[in-house]
């Protein structure tokens, strides 16, 4: 990083704790899916000074995204990927980002993805997706995943949960199904959530500080 | 008896995992579940047996992001 960028760092990140800032510059995040969740969550990390990004959707931005995820009008049509690294890096100049236009799989996470980072944001929208990413990392405990399941409708904070076991964090309500509606509000207080428990884990040295 | 989610279940020797978890109505597809503290791998809900006064959590997998 050059000096003119370490001083537009230092200055953006000043109401936090410089130590904070400068352990997040140190980590590499992988978020799984660039929804209402992963769009929420990538500007949630790149803000906070996480040293890089990166980020796998294989899907376009299409009118019914933009009621609860990071887009606008202008984009519809783009590959999310590409929008939100775009977004990442007009908001916080410095932001590394990558953007992979790809389904996730078993085999990319084993051959690509698992060399990039060790933490993983689980921010899919479909139910499959979610078991296969939390079949992955039960079988891979070398890496850590933060998984989101039960997040619709106008629901309740107070049943929210994060449950840790081992390598994995699980947040939501494991209870609220796609049915009853997407709605930003709720929807933001998990992607929140997931992104809190990423830099906790990151302060805590690459582990989860609670089990 | 067993504690599944803070509820009380009957056990029934001999059981296993994936049975408990039908018998309790569960997609075993679409749910993570520790028993006794210990997230258990889907490959294995057939393997595990179920002891009396285990306690489980059955975390479901719901679509929507």
């Amino acid at each position: 990083m050059s000096v003119a960028e370490n001083d537009v760092r230092s200055q953006i990140l000043r109401r936090q704790r410089p130590e904070d800032s400068e352990l997040f510059g140190q980590y590499a995040v992988s978020i799984l899916g660039c929804g209402g969740l992963g769009s929420n969550i990538a500007l949630m990390l790149a803000r906070a000074g996480v040293g890089k990004l990166y980020l796998y959707d294989f899907d376009r931005i299409e009118y019914s995204n933009l009621n609860r995820q990071n887009y606008t009008f202008k984009e519809i049509g783009q590959l999310k990927v590409e929008a939100t690294k775009a977004r990442l890096e007009s908001t916080i100049p410095y932001a590394k980002v990558e953007a992979f236009a790809c389904r996730v799989t078993p085999e990319l996470l084993d051959q690509e993805a698992t060399k990039r980072s060790t933490l993983f944001i689980e921010a899919f929208d479909n139910q499959e997706s979610k078991a296969m990413a939390l079949d992955y990392f039960m079988n891979h405990t070398q890496y850590s995943v933060i998984t989101a399941s039960g997040l619709s409708g106008l629901g309740d904070v107070r049943n929210v949960q994060v449950k840790y076991a081992n390598n994995i964090c699980m947040i939501g309500d494991f209870a609220s199904s796609p049915e009853q509606g997407l709605y930003l509000p709720y929807v933001s207080v998990i992607a929140s959530t997931q992104a809190l428990e990423a830099l906790k884990w990151m302060k805590n040295g690459g582990t989860y500080a609670q089990q | 008896m067993l504690t599944i989610n803070h509820d009380k279940v009957a056990y029934r020797e001999g059981e296993h995992l994936s049975q408990l978890l039908e018998r309790e109505g569960y997609d075993t597809t679409f749910v993570a579940v520790t028993v006794d503290g210990a997230l258990i791998a889907r490959k294995d809900f057939d393997n595990v047996q179920v002891k009396d006064e285990t306690t489980i959590e059955v975390f479901s997998i719901m679509g929507g992001g």
